[in-house]
């Protein structure tokens, strides 16, 4: 009996409706800053690697995310007017392009095209990512407003895991739960509100169910065809998993995009038609020219199915976060020191979870995608990559651009390299016999 | 004397300069079975290591006397030189004398260095220290003195040595007096500059972290007399500050260049080797005491957050404090914490009307005609100025 | 049966007709200039010419270069890189490892046994390993390109230039000439630095012997001799190499006459 290709993509019921929410929720939190911004209310600053917004959320405190509205100016084609703002400032080309977006849009009066860019009234910046610290500074210079560093310690060497019986685990524990009443303090004379711990339990009760919708998102590109592209599509559920972390919004989003996901799933629809290589991104992405370097892997029929940026910018959603209501405040320091953390820090030596992802997700190969903005994503790939290579038999491919700053964009350069990429992994295909 | 104080100065200059690591050679020599532990930048509680007998060796940069061959293939570009010198350094075999190998997050690039150095040299025992980014929390000291235990019990695991008080008690008097032989070095500088050039001040203090500290100690409590004797005579240069110098080094002929044309009477080169500002006390719980020096009685850098010391207020004092006239405000390339407080340093600076030069540097530059220019005519421009 | 390669660099555009028993019949080469359909069309008619037949013989052309795309009698496009690396293992049987420094980019490539891409690691974002910085040394010291390699290896002792741009070098030479260097010795200097650049390329997948070095380049005998060196072993070179990505092509453009391998390839064009 012939089977029968199915010729044209069958009608699915819930198709759009993960973007049409997704567009609608991000209106809204741009109507929520310029609202914030209008009635002076404040703002907290924060980073999608330790952001706390267990705990801003719990005070109602408007969250603003500069690296998201950064990635944002670059999507609309607008970064390098903030960027050369920045730069006539004295600020140099060699340093993290979200960085001088945001101070561009502070020193040209802070209208970004999604709408008002409050300033902050608070900062939360973690040490997850050295360059959140100085950004920080560069606020408490302009605005005078509080800037609360949590510090969390990481990984201390390869391999590295908490025994929960440790000293180790108990110090780390109790310094950043210090830290995090600290922060409770400093959001109770900020926002004008007495803590209350009923409402942080709330909070951490949704991020619970949020974790398990993201592992359940992520696990449904084990599929063939996977569902989603782990970059394009990633990256929305990345941004609304951050900024509604813990709010009933933010499950129901995610409840939406894993039905969307298990519709596909169930009619054999993938990301791109006629899947024909799976791909792991290692890296963070170029926003400048977004869709032109999907289409560079999607004409060979390549899917990203997963990426290292949906893990380490999660904060512990992917890594089985669970947090214990009746001990809040504790368990919220530890989940952070176990899930948060460690997503971020081990990509140092990532290798291994490279390797393991590989094969769990039936990877072809990698794109080690290094930006210069980004030095902490990128700065060792060469090295991880020739490991994958050479223990792990995964090839990569390396390529190099950066997130916001179309002058590092060189698609004749990109496209030469992605192509014979894609045509050394076809005669790989071709030598297995597949 | 003067053939004495030149002595001194070439020993120091071949520790901190030779790529073979000669005085750690000798060491080694003279301790058969003696452990060697690496440390990155900024800091590191040396103290620790040296209580298990342990010789603690600063891993710098180099400039071009260590061509990069091996490091490229394994870090991407857009980072600074000091991480590509000194992972050739590892690549080349000459730290396979390392027992242990320890970095702090200074940045996003050199927090690679752990991984990659994890990767290519897997018996090294390569640790990181998380040195506190919160400084300013009630929270801090405990739990750095949490870190500090950590990092000792692995340094016993190592070494085979137990760090008892006594041992320690010991290393942290000779780390303190080291640390007061360089302050006062630093106090000759800035009173009588014209007795000692700054390219041999440079290598007196750097020296710290590449030999024996008693050895060290020895060199300075020679050194310091004779300088103090010196019969140079005070010129009409320049006095000014350099502030950049906290982890990747200029190379030693900018310092050179610098000198003709200016006195440098204060500076932050190798800032981690005098980063306690005082004594630490020697009494009561010792790693505590390490911790609460580190926190409450130290210096500060652009990679060392603390909201009790706003940057540019520290970088004002010490220009106040040491009588310099003007600043150069440096950052080696590619050094994105560096860079950025350029921007608020000159900003302060401009706001104060202290002349300042803003440039960047790169510890493997050989040619140094452009900043020999920049320097001279930033000089000149003042000069006129104060006609 | 007869089959065509065309490599349209950013420099030179080089042609290859080649037999189905891989001989090559005839070559062709000329400047790339604004035209590159046109630089494609001269470079495949001078190759042409030199065999005794026509266009019309030609059952299949492959494309390949920065300027592939544009090769508008071409049947399929194949990147360079690909293309190296079966050209290169055609050259030279035993080769592994490839080392392609080009006027604009270096390519490091592994290889298997039969020319297919291991791995791969070209020259990032910038200049300063390929051959434009020998280019910048010409115009700087006004020296013809031919002469650098024999100048440089009269060096006694060769400066150590620091700069990681092309940008700067010209300037960086000349500081070092106003310093009273040797021309030859700033010369090797320029040599050592591109030669270290390339091989580290090489090494992030690993060198494996034989390596073998194409590109214009290669006729500089001061650099096959530095690279040698730093790969450790001789390195293989042949006057052909500047034809190894034509050849490369004409090797795939023959894999579909045989077996038709293009038809199940995912890429559209």
């Amino acid at each position: 009996m012939e089977t029968q290709k199915v010729a044209i993509r069958p009608s699915l019921s819930r198709a759009g409706d993960t973007r049409t929410a997704s567009r609608s929720l991000m209106d809204n939190w741009w109507t929520e800053l310029g609202e914030a911004d209008a009635s002076d209310r404040p703002v907290a600053n924060t980073f999608v690697m330790g952001s706390l917004a267990e705990v801003l959320t719990t005070f109602d405190l408007t969250m603003s995310f500069p690296e998201i509205a950064a990635l944002q100016t670059a999507v609309k084609g607008k970064s390098m007017d903030y960027l050369l703002a920045a730069e006539d400032l004295g600020y140099s080309p060699d340093i993290c392009g979200y960085v001088k977006v945001d101070i561009g849009l502070h020193a040209t009066g802070r209208n970004h095209p999604l709408g008002k860019y409050p300033k902050p009234g608070m900062v939360v910046a973690s040490n997850m990512c050295n360059t959140y610290i100085k950004w920080s500074e560069f606020w408490e210079r302009q605005y005078g407003c509080p800037v609360f560093v949590l510090d969390l310690p990481g990984w201390r060497g390869t391999g590295f895991e908490y025994d929960a019986s440790s000293d180790n685990f108990r110090d780390d524990v109790r310094y950043v739960e210090g830290q995090i009443r600290d922060l409770i303090s400093l959001s109770e004379e900020v926002s004008g509100k007495k803590f209350d711990i009923d409402k942080l339990r709330e909070v951490l009760g949704n991020v619970n169910r949020m974790s398990e919708l993201y592992q359940s998102i992520l696990a449904m590109n084990k599929n063939k065809p996977a569902p989603f592209n782990a970059l394009t599509e990633g990256i929305n559920y990345m941004g609304i998993a951050n900024i509604l972390r813990g709010r009933p919004e933010g499950i129901q989003f995610m409840e939406t995009a894993l039905a969307e996901l298990e519709e596909r799933v169930a009619y054999g629809v993938g990301a791109v038609t006629d899947e024909r290589f799976r791909l792991l991104l290692v890296g963070t992405a170029c926003y400048t020219n977004f869709r032109d370097f999907v289409g560079m892997f999607e004409r060979w029929k390549g899917v990203f199915v997963a990426s290292e940026y949906m893990s380490f910018a999660g904060g512990g959603l992917d890594r089985g976060l669970h947090y214990d209501l009746d001990r809040p405040v504790e368990s919220l320091a530890e989940q952070i020191l176990i899930t948060a953390q460690p997503s971020m820090s081990g990509i140092f030596y990532s290798h291994e979870w490279q390797a393991a992802t590989a094969e769990e997700y039936q990877i072809d190969g990698i794109c080690y995608h290094g930006v210069k903005s980004c030095r902490t994503t990128a700065a060792g790939l060469p090295d991880a990559r020739e490991w994958l290579l050479n223990n792990a038999n995964v090839p990569g491919l390396f390529i190099q651009s950066d997130l916001v700053d179309s002058r590092l964009w060189s698609e004749a350069q990109m496209r030469n390299r992605i192509d014979a990429f894609f045509e050394s992994l076809e005669s790989r295909r071709i030598q297995a016999g597949v | 004397m003067q053939t004495e104080l030149s002595q001194i100065v070439e020993e120091c200059r071949i520790a901190v300069e030779d790529p073979e690591y000669p005085a750690v050679q000798q060491w080694l020599e003279a301790n058969p079975g003696g452990k060697v532990l690496g440390h990155f930048q900024v800091y590191f509680p040396e103290e620790l290591a040296h209580a298990a007998g342990m010789l603690p060796l600063k891993m710098k940069g180099f400039d071009s006397s260590v061509q990069i061959r091996e490091a490229d293939a394994h870090i991407a570009a857009f980072v600074c030189s000091i991480l590509r010198t000194s992972l050739e350094q590892a690549l080349s075999g000459r730290l396979d004398f390392l027992s242990m190998y320890v970095t702090h997050p200074i940045c996003d690039a050199a927090r690679h260095l752990n991984g990659v150095w994890t990767r290519r040299f897997p018996d090294m025992n390569c640790q990181i220290l998380y040195l506190p980014q919160n400084a300013s929390s009630s929270h801090a000291a405990p739990y750095l003195a949490a870190e500090y235990r950590r990092i000792a019990g692995l340094i016993e695991e190592v070494t085979g040595s137990p760090i008892n008080d006594d041992s320690l008690r010991a290393s942290i008097e000779l780390f303190n007096e080291n640390r007061r032989l360089l302050r006062e070095l630093y106090q000759i500088r800035r009173e009588t500059p014209w007795q000692i050039g700054l390219a041999d001040a440079y290598l007196l203090m750097s020296a710290a972290g590449a030999m024996p500290r008693e050895r060290h100690n020895e060199l300075l409590e020679r050194a310091l007399p004779i300088i103090r004797a010196g019969d140079n005579h005070p010129q009409d240069k320049l006095r000014i500050v350099f502030e950049g110098g906290y982890c990747e080094q200029p190379p030693i002929e900018m310092l050179s260049v610098l000198q003709d044309v200016a006195y440098v009477v204060d500076d932050d080169f190798m800032i981690g080797l005098r980063w306690i500002l005082d004594d630490v006390p020697t009494s009561g719980d010792l790693i505590d005491n390490l911790a609460v020096s580190y926190l409450d009685h130290s210096s500060y850098s652009p990679v060392q957050h603390d909201p009790r010391k706003p940057k540019e207020d520290m970088l004002l004092k010490r220009i106040r404090e040491s009588g310099a006239e003007a600043a150069i405000v440096a950052a080696p390339k590619m050094c994105e914490p560096g860079l950025e407080e350029q921007v608020a340093y000159d900003d302060a600076l401009t706001a104060e009307d202290i002349p300042h030069l803003v440039i960047e540097f790169e510890e493997k530059t050989a040619n140094h005609e452009q900043a020999r220019m920049e320097v001279e005519t930033f000089a000149e421009s003042l000069l006129f100025e104060f006609v | 049966m007869l089959v065509g390669g065309v490599d349209v660099g950013s420099t030179q555009t080089k042609a290859v007709i080649m037999t189905g028993e891989h001989e090559i019949l005839g070559r062709g080469l000329c400047p790339t200039g604004a035209k590159l359909a046109e630089a494609g069309q001269t470079a495949f008619d001078l190759a042409m010419d030199e065999t005794d037949f026509t266009e019309s013989d030609v059952s299949f052309v492959v494309g390949t270069g920065y300027g592939r795309f544009n090769i508008n009698f071409g049947d399929a496009q194949v990147t360079e890189i690909s293309c190296h690396a079966r050209g290169a293992v055609h050259l030279f049987p035993n080769t592994r490892s490839v080392l392609d420094i080009g006027g604009q980019d270096t390519k490091a490539i592994k290889v298997t046994d039969d020319g297919q891409v291991v791995d791969f690691n070209m020259n990032d974002k910038c200049a300063a390993g390929t051959g434009r910085f020998l280019g910048a040394a010409s115009d700087a010291l006004e020296i013809p390109l031919g002469d650098l390699g024999p100048l440089a290896l009269t060096a006694k002792n060769p400066v150590k230039m620091t700069t990681t741009c092309t940008v700067f070098a010209e300037s960086e030479i000349l500081g070092w000439l106003a310093k009273g260097r040797r021309i030859e010795d700033v010369v090797m200097g320029v040599h050592n630095s591109i030669a270290s650049r390339s091989v580290a390329l090489l090494r992030r997948a690993g060198i494996e012997p034989e390596v073998t070095f194409t590109g214009g380049v290669t006729r500089n005998t001061a650099m096959v001799e530095l690279i040698s060196e730093l790969v450790g072993s001789q390195v293989n070179t042949n006057e052909e190499s500047h034809y190894c990505g034509a050849i490369g092509a004409s090797l795939y453009a023959l894999d579909q006459v045989l077996t038709g391998a293009f038809s199940e390839r995912g890429a559209t064009a």
